[in-house]
Order: C-alpha cells, then structure tokens, then sequence
C-alpha cells in the first residue's frame, strides 16, 4: 500500500508533487486557464517567449500575472525553433525571463509532423547541459535517440505519443513499452495525448509522468478534462504498481463453478 | 543609424548604450534581448554599443505547450 503515496516524482533532483505536466496554450480564457491549472495542480506549466507586442491576445497580455499568482513552477519551452543557434538563444533569454534552469528542449525538423530533428538534439541537449540548463528533451520513442540524450547528461527526457496536437494517443505502442523498459531515467509522454485513457495507458506501462495542453484546452469543458487527467496519471501509475494480471485467449469464469445448482443434472 | 526593433524600422541620432534606447522604449516587465541573433544579458545593458543596421528583438512571455 506504500505505494499509493507515489502521486508526485523527482527531476534532476527536485521532488514534484504531481506527475502531470500541463500547458497553458489555446485556452478559450485566462479564468478557464487558471480554473484547468488549480484544479489540475500540475508539477510544472510551460510557457514560450515571442516578441513583445506580437500576441496581443487577452491570455498573453495578462500571462505573466497569471503565472506569478499561480506559484507553479514554470517549463520554459524552445518552441518553434528550427536550428540549435536558435534553441541556445531562446534558452538563455527563458532563463533570464523566468528566471529558471528548467527548459523543454523542443528542435523542430519538419513543420508537418512538428517531428523533432532527432540528428541534432543530442548535441544541442548536450550543449544546454554545459551551460547549466535543467534540459527536458522532447523526442520521438526512438530507443538509440533517447538513449544518446541520457547519455550526454539529460537525467529525463520526454518521448512523444503522437505529433503535437493529434490528440491520437500512442501511435507506437510496442516501441513506447520497449522504450520504457530499455531507459532507466524518468520519462514523461509529451504530445499526441487526447484522452485521459491515453495517459492512464502510457502510465500503466512505467512512464514516469504526462505532459499535455491541447487536450485540456479544447475539451468543451477544459477544467473538468484538467481534472480528469489528473486523477488518469494517478490511477496508471498505481495500475503500473499494482502490476496486471495476465491476459487469457480463453474465458475463465470468475465466479466459482463448484456447486452451481442445477448444473450438468440432466 | 538605422536599427530595427523587432523588425520595425527606427532611426537613432547616434550609436547610443542599449540601455538608453530600452530606457526609451519601455518594454512591458519581463523581458530579454538579443541582438543579431545574440543574446544579451541584462548586466551587458550598459557596455553594449548600438551600431548601424543592428536587429534587436525584445521578447515575452506567452502561453506555451
């Protein structure tokens, strides 16, 4: 029963009280944003940076307020980024702005898939870590990819179940439980997750935490769907604990057939 | 001189310290620099020199995933 305490995890060394990881993009308002995040309690929300006066929407006009209230730690991401010049750049200036180490290395190599360019995310990481950065790597479930990034010092990394915003769930189930058992640092699926049954299934497989936006943000009810996803983490990471029973091809009654009334009287 | 701030044009006198034009334009707390690409810390403010044709982007937060 221990392990029905085990709701929150550790990152580079730092103890989180939740292993959901939580977005704050495409919310239809900042109270819906902030209603999702309190309800949520995630350990960390990310945030980007983009030219002052060119998002002049009502959520990012009154973000930087929002987030200060919050007191949630803040994942500063490198998004939209196309080159490791870029990625080390933003980095940098997230710091300064957010005043944190924590980044979510995101290095895009195709704007269809917004699949990460997996030949230079090693040595960007790489990079990142020299110069002090506590780097999350947002990566395909490319076993010899994610392995390279542990290798070179990032103590997490996060694998996508599906490109950003599909809401599709794992595309690659073998390759994501494969993964799973071939890493040993923390895990956290980031992107392609539109269920909470999604995250309930990445966790029973061992994933370590979720982190997920557009599924929240255009559910018609983005705070109860925060919520949802919460207690979805909670419940795969105690499924994952609990260890499944064996699947079976042949049906075995669960009541007991032993002296069933009436049976074989004929 | 000719510099652009996020891609605007502006005309300056003379090369002044970045942080006489910051001082001048006020930019919305919190925010970063870079210019030309380079990132510039806020204790380089003072020492860093605006030349000619220099792109300097000042940046924000916004929601993000």
């Amino acid at each position: 029963m221990s392990n029905l305490n085990d709701v929150g995890f550790t990152l580079y060394g730092q103890n989180f009280s939740s292993r959901l990881l939580l977005g704050t993009s495409r919310y239809p308002s900042p109270q819906i944003l902030e209603d999702a995040i309190q309800i949520a309690q995630p350990a960390m929300v990310t945030a980007s940076l983009r030219r002052q006066g060119a998002n002049p929407s009502e959520i990012s006009s009154g973000f930087w307020d929002l987030l200060k209230n919050l007191n949630i730690p803040v994942l500063p991401n490198t998004a939209g980024c196309h080159r490791p010049e870029e990625v080390i750049q933003i980095a940098h200036m997230a710091r300064e702005v957010f005043n944190t180490d924590w980044i979510k290395l995101e290095l895009i190599g195709d704007d269809y898939t917004l699949q990460p360019d997996t030949l230079n995310l090693v040595e960007t990481a790489k990079t990142l870590l020299k110069d002090g950065f506590k780097v999350l790597p947002y990566c395909t479930e490319d076993l010899v990819v994610c392995q390279r990034l542990v290798d070179v010092g990032c103590e997490a990394i996060m694998p996508w179940a599906a490109p950003i915003g599909t809401g599709k769930g794992p595309s690659n189930p073998y390759a994501l439980q494969i993964l799973r058992e071939r890493i040993q640092v923390p895990m956290i699926v980031d992107a392609g997750l539109g269920l909470p049954s999604h995250a309930t299934q990445v966790m029973e497989w061992g994933y370590d935490g979720v982190l997920l936006n557009t599924a929240v943000a255009l559910a018609q009810n983005p705070t109860q769907m925060a919520q949802a996803f919460s207690l979805a983490v909670i419940a795969g990471r105690q499924a994952f604990h609990a260890g499944a029973m064996p699947a079976n091809h042949i049906a075995q009654p669960s009541t007991p057939s032993l002296g069933t009334p009436f049976w074989h009287q004929a | 001189m000719i510099i652009f701030i996020n891609q605007v044009r502006k005309e300056l006198s003379k090369s002044s310290p970045l942080d006489e034009l910051l001082r001048e334009l006020q930019p919305k707390n919190p925010f970063a620099i870079s210019i030309n690409s380079q990132f510039i810390a806020k204790a380089h403010y003072v020492t860093t020199m605006l030349q000619d044709n220099d792109h300097i982007e000042i940046i924000s937060p916004v929601t993000g995933g």
